[in-house]
């Protein structure tokens, strides 16, 4: 119990200290930072090591058949590769290694992308107009129909928003006046999204911030009373 | 053994095509193939993770030994990290005592810090418009409101109108359109990055 | 010393050069030949020794000449000695037989014209005028007995000192030329002026050297005796003998002109003017006197007794004028193959003694000259390299007995002279600027014993240098010692005019080696015939025909160079920079130039109202935060916390779980959010327990397990606490998977092969025990085997992650997010498109959950709190946006006014 309230303590002097940031820049908010690094950096050591390196890598090698001591083989020598990267002068050995990790994350971030959300997100771009779903839920087909192109010129607007080309750095990125009135369009839309991420985002630190507020109030009770 | 680049390069194009394929191909052999590879991956990935911790040990140790510039923050943290890492080799991660390294020491700061992003927020809007200035600016500060006002309980009230309510509901969803097209082109930029990864025009693992 | 500077190339050249030594350029206009007065040089050594050591009878008168300092230039003795005689024997011929040397009332043979004529076309003076003397001489004795004189002439050699001997005969050579050429001039009326004139000067010299005409005829005379009288018959036709001589004298001009732009011609002031250019002023001012009457001269004497080992060695510091040693290498080896009409007698007597090698009939009192002798003595062993290939032989000096008994070897010398044509020079084939090879090593061949013959007694010895003369173009090594000009300044004598003599006899052999020069006469080349490199090859269709520069080798075409000639490029003034360039530079410019320039500091507010009003709202917002928790009224109504369709979903998905199922639950948010998340996700989590579902709990964030078992403890004690739950959770209904590394790769793995992503649960590794195993995965293989994956996440990227990766895997599945209130924007086109089943998002959503799942929770205390707090930010909001109006507003109504 002892141990849990100086752990409780704990928590209760670092919500301080940092709250005290907000009075400005102090030694004891720096002081505060750099434990916090190390100890994470600690803790995420320990949980590699711990959910990582010893059940992918070493226990097949100790208790795996041949199979999965060889398919251990492998990984393990590209992890040594990759450890001369912390070496300037070895540095080009671990290129391997990176470029396996490249390789697969780009596979995997491709394949994720187009499978989860292009085919998926253009089809419900075009549900919409399900104008016979739409009357199934009770809803007006005209205000349906409506709904969905407004929602379509949304996105299609937003995403010409976005150009995807090489820049020449000599000429000026410049668009045809079409495509630049479209992008303008969804700029309006853009900024809708962007202010509904600004909302979001500070009711979620408005939770926080009760919840600090709670803990810090609570421990105060709890001391005094 | 130099790792000549085109040899790294064909590696990376072999293996990510691979990956890729298995997206797409039922093939039994293929999936094995791709699940093989992305098990590797996951192992190179937690060595990869464990070499970036390394690395800031290393910066942080410079930084203490550097005898014109010494920084007493660096050697804090290190005496941090090693103690951490010493008890959590000793403990485990498993272990509840060891545990409140994250419920009491990374969960507060942690989330004092998104507090005090509460108040930074609300300062932020007090400024908005001197920063931004323009329609844009306009819109977005009126959306900001809207929808705040929505997440804190008007919407409900106003969708019990007859009218209003139809437009509040619309406006509530209004920002799918949006977020819809950025999901698009963010899902178009990664395959783009992707698929210069497989022609080789980027080859960012040359380190 | 005087230098004429050279109008083509501009190097100097001697006074008396008259062509360049270097480019083979004419130095004074052919029309002006003999103009200019030669420049006084001063005697070289050799000469004085030349002149010390001759038996030539040495004409006092020419003496004085020669040494009076200032005057005149400073000619050989042997060479003075020659004039002397010429002029004597001119005197004497014209005194005794009454003839008359003005070339212009006197006709002159027809085989001197060709002399002349080639005369007036040679190009370089030096060496010629010794034969042009010879020529005049040969008139002198003609028409009656010139070969009566020329014995006569010899036999007085003989009778002399070999000083004396060489002075006569040198003389007697001279007269002979001039007056063959006043003989010639008349006769040929194709001569040129300056021929004539030249002739006219001969004759002049001739006559001053009519003095020694006695002598002159003594040695004719003795050498008539040799080879008897002369018949009629052997009366050679003018025609041909004029043609002999006139190539003769071409061929000795061409030698001469080859050697001298081979070697470089003499050295300043040693090139006796009647030998340099065609000058008649310096063949009337230097002309030998003719010999004496009734002396043999020497050369003449070689002529007529040619005899073999006769002729003493020369001087071995005395040094051959190469121009002689090419011409006589040319003649000896040559003479054979000219085709000659009509040989005089004297020359078939000296011919045919130089084939049996015995002197001729009549010719055994005839002495050759010294010089002469020398030649006879050269054999092969005699012979050693030599620089020059063809070094002049002492004419003077260098021999006793000049040519006293050679008379026979003279005209086989002469009859061997190959016939050139005129312009038949070949000195575009030799180095301008090098020496004819002095020094080097050519192929030794045996001397003909004409050349034996020729050669004074006293230049043999001299031959044992490296001396290489020419005889019919082949060239033949002579004695060194043979060449007294081989020691002494031979890079003077080493001219381009020289090299021209010589260059012309190398072009007719083929079979020469190239000579090596020593290394001491190496060093005394002159720069420019090493570096010069190659002679400026005259070529013969670069002769400048017409202009003031016709005649004139090595004149650079105008036609080429009008061909050649661009329009040189115009350059702009104006710098060429590119767009780039002009860029890059305006840039520096602009640097440059606010460099100087102190940056003007925005006025920014003071950092005290900053705080301030950040205080100010942090207090603002905490009071409204703080004021329902702890002074409002204990109430759980929750205004406005609406049910949306999302929550109805949701909450219809987690009703629809049977007991005993069990669930993945991803605990995936960070630990700063753990705040939102408790209130977001504790009430599905508890609802969860209550349902009592099985839960696996995972995470792909390093500090998720911690997060998951410290939320599955929390919602278990509420339960308890509230009375909802009779027993805390078992062990065995939640297993906790830990952690996964590599994000988007570890769920596709988990995806793929959940088996194969987890392998152990998260507990300690002393206790590793395969997750699969636990109670709570129980007929688990896949992810299609749980009931329901809910994921809870605080930010896009994992909740989109985990909808692509793992999304497509999922069938019949249902994928539910429990997600932070700044990620609910961008995931929710996933939910309304179909790929989530349900999705809760924020404290608003979380709440109403509970409301709906009637879970316990202080819920109504935090509504509050945080509608509070949201509504003092839309304050802020407004008031920005007021304050901001104001501000600009007043800044406009300030600005009208002003």
């Amino acid at each position: 119990m002892q141990l849990d309230f100086l752990w409780t303590l704990t928590g209760f002097i670092l919500t301080l200290l940092i709250f005290s940031y907000l009075f400005g820049d102090h030694f004891l908010f720096r002081i505060v930072a750099y434990l916090f690094v190390g100890v994470m950096a600690g803790y995420a050591a320990v949980l590699l090591i711990y959910q990582a390196i010893l059940p992918r890598l070493v226990y097949p090698l100790l208790e795996g058949g041949a199979l999965q001591t060889l398919q251990a083989v492998i990984p393990l020598a590209l992890g040594a590769l990759l450890l001369t990267k912390l070496t300037p002068r070895f540095s080009r050995l671990g290129n391997l290694s990176m470029g396996y990790l490249v390789g697969v994350g780009a596979a995997v971030l491709t394949g994720g992308a187009v499978v989860g959300t292009l085919t998926s997100q253009v089809q419900a771009a075009t549900v919409g107009f399900d104008l016979q779903a739409a009357a199934m839920v009770g809803r007006n087909p005209a205000g349906a129909l409506a709904e969905a192109s407004l929602f379509l010129l949304g996105t299609i607007s937003a995403l010409i928003y976005f150009q995807f080309s090489v820049r020449d750095k000599r000429q000026k990125a410049e668009r045809p006046p079409l495509l630049e009135a479209v992008a303008t369009i969804g700029k309006v839309f853009i900024a809708i999204t962007l202010g509904a991420i600004y909302a979001g985002v500070f009711a979620a630190a408005l939770t926080a911030l009760i919840d600090r507020l709670d803990f810090v109030t609570e421990f105060i009770f709890n001391i005094v009373f | 053994m130099k790792m000549r680049s085109p040899v790294v390069a064909a590696v990376t194009i072999a293996v990510g095509l691979i990956v890729l394929l298995g997206y797409f191909l039922p093939s039994l052999l293929v999936q094995n193939l791709r699940a093989l590879l992305i098990n590797w991956g996951v192992s190179l990935a937690g060595v990869a993770a464990l070499i970036g911790i390394l690395n800031l040990l290393a910066v942080h140790w410079r930084k203490a030994n550097d005898k014109g510039n010494r920084n007493f923050y660096s050697l804090l943290l290190l005496l941090a990290f090693s103690v951490t890492f010493a008890a959590g080799m000793w403990l485990t991660p498993a272990d509840p005592g060891f545990q409140h390294v994250i419920t009491s020491i990374q969960i507060p700061v942690e989330t004092s810090l998104m507090a005090l992003l509460a108040i930074t927020l609300g300062y932020a809007g007090l400024r908005l418009l001197q920063r931004r200035k323009g329609i844009m600016g306009i819109l977005f500060v009126i959306g900001a409101i809207v929808f705040i006002l929505f997440s804190s309980g008007f919407l409900p009230v106003l969708q019990q109108l007859p009218l209003v309510g139809g437009v509040a509901s619309l406006v509530n969803r209004l920002p799918v359109a949006g977020a819809r097209g950025i999901l698009l082109g963010v899902a178009i930029g990664s395959m783009m990055t992707g698929l210069r990864i497989f022609l080789g025009a980027d080859r960012p693992y040359n380190g | 010393m005087d230098e004429i500077r050279c109008p083509m190339c501009g190097k100097p050249n001697p006074a008396i050069a008259e062509i360049c030594q270097y480019c083979q350029a004419q130095l004074k206009p052919l029309g002006r030949l003999g103009d200019e007065q030669p420049p006084e040089q001063p005697s070289p050594d050799w000469l004085d020794e030349v002149r010390s050591s001759s038996t030539l009878p040495f004409d006092e008168s020419i003496s004085e000449e020669i040494s009076k300092p200032g005057g005149e230039e400073d000619i050989p003795g042997w060479l003075a000695r020659i004039r002397q005689r010429e002029r004597e024997e001119q005197e004497a011929l014209q005194g005794s037989e009454g003839l008359s040397f003005d070339t212009e009332a006197e006709e002159l043979p027809d085989w001197t014209a060709g002399i002349i004529e080639l005369e007036e076309k040679r190009e370089e003076a030096s060496g010629e005028n010794w034969l042009e003397r010879l020529r005049k001489s040969k008139a002198i004795s003609e028409p009656g007995a010139p070969d009566d004189k020329l014995v006569q002439a010899a036999e007085e050699e003989t009778t002399e000192p070999p000083q004396a001997d060489e002075d006569n005969w040198m003389n007697q050579l001279k007269n002979f030329q001039s007056a063959e050429a006043d003989a010639f001039e008349e006769s040929f009326s194709s001569s040129p002026a300056a021929g004539q004139k030249e002739g006219g000067e001969g004759a002049e010299e001739f006559t001053a050297g009519a003095a020694e005409e006695d002598e002159f005829s003594s040695w004719l005379r003795a050498l008539e005796e040799q080879v008897g009288p002369a018949s009629p018959s052997e009366n050679l036709p003018e025609t041909a003998v004029s043609a002999f001589l006139g190539d003769v004298d071409h061929l000795t001009e061409q030698k001469l002109q080859a050697f001298e732009s081979e070697t470089g011609g003499p050295p300043e002031g040693e090139i006796p003017s009647w030998l340099a250019g065609n000058s008649s002023d310096e063949s009337s001012r230097n002309a030998p006197t003719a010999p004496k009457e009734g002396e043999t001269p020497d050369w003449l004497k070689a002529f007529a007794e040619p005899e073999a080992g006769s002729i003493p060695p020369s001087a071995p510091d005395e040094e051959t004028p190469e121009w002689l040693e090419g011409f006589r290498a040319e003649t000896l080896s040559s003479a054979e193959q000219v085709p000659l009409a009509e040989k005089p007698v004297w020359l078939e007597t000296a011919e045919e003694k130089s084939e049996t090698g015995e002197p001729a009939a009549g010719e055994e009192s005839f002495e050759p000259p010294d010089w002469l002798k020398a030649f006879e003595n050269l054999t092969e062993e005699n012979v050693s390299q030599i620089g020059a290939p063809n070094e002049t032989l002492p004419w003077s000096g260098a021999s006793g007995s000049e040519g006293q008994d050679s008379g026979g070897g003279l005209q086989d010398w002469f009859s061997q002279l190959p016939l050139e044509e005129p312009g038949d020079q070949k000195e575009e084939e030799l180095p301008a600027s090098e020496p004819p090879g002095f020094g080097t090593e050519i192929s030794s061949d045996d001397l003909q014993p004409e050349v034996q013959n020729l050669l004074p007694d006293e230049l043999l010895p001299a031959l044992e240098s490296s001396a290489v003369f020419r005889i019919g173009g082949e060239e033949v090594e002579l004695p060194e010692e043979a060449t007294p000009f081989i020691n002494q300044e031979t890079s003077e004598w080493s001219s381009p005019g020289t090299a021209a003599l010589v260059g012309a006899g190398e072009n007719e052999t083929e079979d020469l080696t190239p000579a090596t020069l020593p290394g001491w006469l190496e060093a005394m080349r002159p720069v420019e015939a090493i570096v010069g490199g190659q002679a400026q090859k005259i070529d013969e269709e670069q002769i400048e025909i017409s202009g003031p520069l016709a005649g004139l080798p090595g004149v650079l075409p105008p036609e080429d160079i009008i061909a050649q000639y661009r329009k040189p490029p115009v350059y702009s003034a104006k710098l060429q920079a590119t767009e780039r360039q002009r860029a890059q530079a305006s840039i520096l410019e602009e640097l440059i130039r606010t460099a100087g320039k102190p940056q003007v500091l925005q006025k920014e507010n003071p950092e005290a109202p900053r705080l301030l009003v950040r205080l100010g709202l942090a207090v603002i917002l905490i009071f409204a935060i703080l004021y329902p928790i702890l002074f409002g009224p204990p109430t759980t109504e929750t205004p406005g916390l609406g049910i949306t369709t999302e929550i109805l979903t949701f909450s219809n998905q987690v009703e629809a779980l049977s007991p005993g199922q069990t669930v993945l639950l991803a605990v995936d948010y960070d630990a700063g959010y753990s705040g939102e998340m408790r209130f977001v996700a504790k009430g599905v989590i508890q609802r969860l327990i209550q349902k009592r579902l099985n839960l696996a709990l995972l995470s792909t964030v390093p500090a998720g397990p911690v997060l998951a078992e410290d939320m599955l403890q929390r919602a278990s004690s509420e339960l308890l606490a509230a009375g909802a739950l009779s027993a805390p959770l078992p062990p065995e209904r939640a297993v906790n998977l830990g952690y996964l590394p590599g994000g988007l790769s570890s769920l596709q793995e988990l995806a793929l092969k959940p088996q194969q992503a987890i392998r152990y649960t998260f507990v300690s590794s002393y206790e590793a025990k395969p997750a699969w195993e636990h109670p709570a995965l129980q007929g688990i293989a896949g992810l299609n085997d749980f009931a329901a994956v809910i994921v809870l996440t605080d930010s896009v990227e994992t909740g989109r992650a985990w909808i692509e990766q793992t999304g497509a895997r999922l069938s019949g599945v249902p994928l539910l997010l429990v997600t932070s209130a700044q990620a609910a924007p961008m995931l929710k086109p996933y939910a309304s498109s179909g790929q989530v089943d349900g999705m809760l998002s924020g404290l608003m959503d979380g709440m109403a959950y509970e409301r709906l799942a009637k879970t316990p929770g202080n819920a109504a205390a935090y509504w509050n709190a945080y509608r509070y707090g949201m509504y003092v930010m839309v304050a802020f909001l407004i008031s920005g946006a007021i304050l901001r109006t104001i501000v600009w507003l007043l800044s406009r109504r300030s600005k009208k006014l002003k």
